[in-house]
Order: structure tokens, then sequence, then C-alpha cells
């Protein structure tokens, strides 16, 4: 029992630090360019911190449009 | 034996600090509130805490999900963070369990809710965290940022109120998630933790975890009197017994104060202790 939790941890361990690390290495919106209606960023912490500021959604295609002028700035309003 | 010391001292850490959980939570506001103003929207933690409040240091891991069809970065937070401590977080640092936790402190008459409702849980994250912002979109009206009564307290009531003295134009919450939070307002006085027990989809994927994680609560049989101790101090309707690592579990570790020791705080790098003949 004690040696299956470890063999699992060990796996979610490697699995887990794997995603995070593809994800920050690899591109959110792929395709996403500085056109207008588009969110200039291509990474994915970049893509989710103009998400956060509520930007932009990202569509099922996986482009990430802009809905906002200045995605650099915080929320001055609830998203919602 | 020095593992079994080992472990004493582990377990008699986590004992220190359990009268001051309250606090611990209370001093965790300070890494999610953005206290000078860090912002790291880019990365989430594992906590239930709107990205839409003006003080969020990070993002909203259930909202990252309801936006993003490919969210790694926060998929796999989820799995690091869920593999090392399970539930852990829920308990001890997510200010929105902190603000249960002190809605509890309020001497009303407290209920249990059935507890099968704590599936729930599956349905919120399913259905309204991944289905419905998949399939129609975030800005649906059953997407979970729209009824999150998370969003409304540290988002949307900190907007009206901006907007209210600035004497401009007030833009309320839809009604539904009006409602929602309205609910839960009142609920917190009746029913501890309501929202960790019954919807919150974060908590679910955490405790998912707590059946195979690092950290873990070990129950020691051979310790054990059956004298029920454990589950009278579990304010959560579990059985810690019967369950330690259980799905419903937030991880507050009131049951370790079993002074017999039969449930205690380990990890995997921690060997079960040789049977006393």
């Amino acid at each position: 029992m004690e040696k299956q939790r470890a063999t699992v941890f060990l796996v979610l361990i490697v699995l887990g630090a794997s995603l995070l690390a593809y994800g920050l290495s690899s591109t959110a919106a792929p395709g996403a360019s500085s056109q207008q209606g588009q969110l200039s960023s291509a990474s994915e912490p970049a893509a989710t911190q103009e998400v956060a500021q509520a930007a932009g959604v990202q569509e099922p295609s996986g482009q990430v449009q802009k809905k906002e002028a200045e995605p650099t700035k915080a929320p001055a309003a609830c998203p919602t | 034996m020095a593992i079994v010391a080992e472990r004493t001292r582990f377990a008699g850490v986590f004992a220190r600090l359990q009268p001051y959980r309250l606090w611990i939570q209370t001093a965790f506001l300070a890494v999610w509130l953005a206290p000078i103003g860090t912002r790291l929207h880019g990365f989430c933690a594992p906590v239930f805490h709107c990205y839409g409040c003006p003080l969020a240091t990070f993002g909203c891991p259930i909202g990252m999900l309801a936006h993003f069809t490919t969210p790694f970065i926060v998929v796999g937070m989820l799995i690091l963070f869920g593999a090392l401590l399970g539930s852990l977080f829920c308990g001890w640092a997510c200010p929105f369990g902190w603000l249960q936790d002190l809605a509890a402190k309020v001497p009303t008459p407290k209920f249990d809710p059935p507890r099968w409702l704590g599936h729930l849980r599956f349905v919120v994250l399913g259905v309204f965290v991944l289905a419905i912002p998949g399939l129609f979109g975030i800005e649906h009206p059953l997407s979970i940022c729209m009824i999150c009564p998370a969003g409304a307290l540290e988002a949307a009531l900190p907007s009206v109120l901006s907007q209210a003295l600035a004497i401009e134009q007030v833009f309320w919450p839809n009604t539904l998630k009006l409602t929602i939070t309205g609910i839960f307002l009142v609920a917190i006085f009746f029913i501890r933790r309501p929202w960790c027990r019954v919807l919150c989809p974060l908590g679910v994927i955490l405790a998912s975890f707590n059946r195979v994680s690092g950290f873990f609560l070990r129950f020691d049989r051979g310790k054990c009197t059956t004298c029920g101790r454990c589950t009278r101090l579990c304010k959560y309707n579990i059985d810690p017994e019967q369950s330690p690592n259980d799905l419903r579990c937030i991880r507050c570790l009131e049951c370790t104060r079993c002074q017999l020791g039969a449930l205690t705080p380990s990890t995997v790098l921690h060997r079960r202790p040789p049977a006393v003949p």
C-alpha cells in the first residue's frame, strides 16, 4: 500500500511537472498575432494574464480573441 | 527508531499549528491579496479566489479551466499541488474557506448536509466549469464565472461599490449570481463550509488526490481504541477512523487532536513504523 502510494505520487509529480513545463514553454493561442482583435501574447502565462484581466476569451479554435483595447491594465470592474 | 522519531516530530509541528489554523488562514490573505500590488495573473494559486478581485495576486484556476481549452499550466499546477498536499490548501490557505470558517464562528445552530450532496461538486466541475464554457463559451449565463459566489463577493461587490462611490452607473451581477450569493451568505451561518462541501469544483479536484498525495493522514489501528473522538472532532461529517483520506476531507487536521496518536499527518517519506507486538 505504501509502495503503491509512493509510485502513484511520483508518477503524478512527473506528469504535473511535465504539463507545467510544457505550458510555460508552449503557446496557448496558436496563430495568435498582433492583428486587431487578437491578443498579442503567444505564451500561455501571458495569455492567461490577459484573460484574467477580462481582456479576452479563448474561442474553440484555440485563438484568444481580444475584447478590450488595453489588456495590460488591471480590471477596473468585475468581468461578469 | 529514527524514522519513528522523525514522523513524530513532523506530526508534532502540525499539532502545534492546529489551534492557530484560522490565524494561518488569515496570514495567507497577505499572499492572495496582492499586498504590494503584485499581480501574477499568468499563474494560478490552488485556492478559490476570483481573479476579478481588485486585489487578487494570482489567477483563479477554475476561471482559467473555464476560459482555456488547453490550460497546460493550470492542469499541471493542480496535479502538482494535489499530488503533493491533496486538499491541505482548502483547510489552511483558501480565502473562500477562511470566510466560511469565520462565519461558522457565529454561534448559530449548525446543520450537516447529506453526505451524497458532496458528489454535486463533480457535477459543478463537469457541467459548469468544463462542459458549458467549452461548448457555449465563457459568456454563457450558466458558465461558472457567471454564477460563482466568490466572483460576486470578491469582484462584483468591490466593483459595484466603486461605481456607486464614484456616482457612476452601477452594473449589478446577473440575478442568478445574486441569488446564489444570497443563499451562500445565509448558508455559511448554518452549515460549516457549505460551498466547499457541496459545490466547490476546485476542492473536488484537490481532494481527489487525497488517497495518493505525498502528504496524507496515517491511521494506526494499533493505537485506536475506537473511542470515536476523531469522529466527534471532525466538523464535516466524516469518519476519519474509516476513511482518513476521504474525498470530502478539507484536511483541517482537527481529527489529529486524537490524544492517542492514532491519526497523524505523515508523508510518503515517512515509512509506517513496525507494529508493536
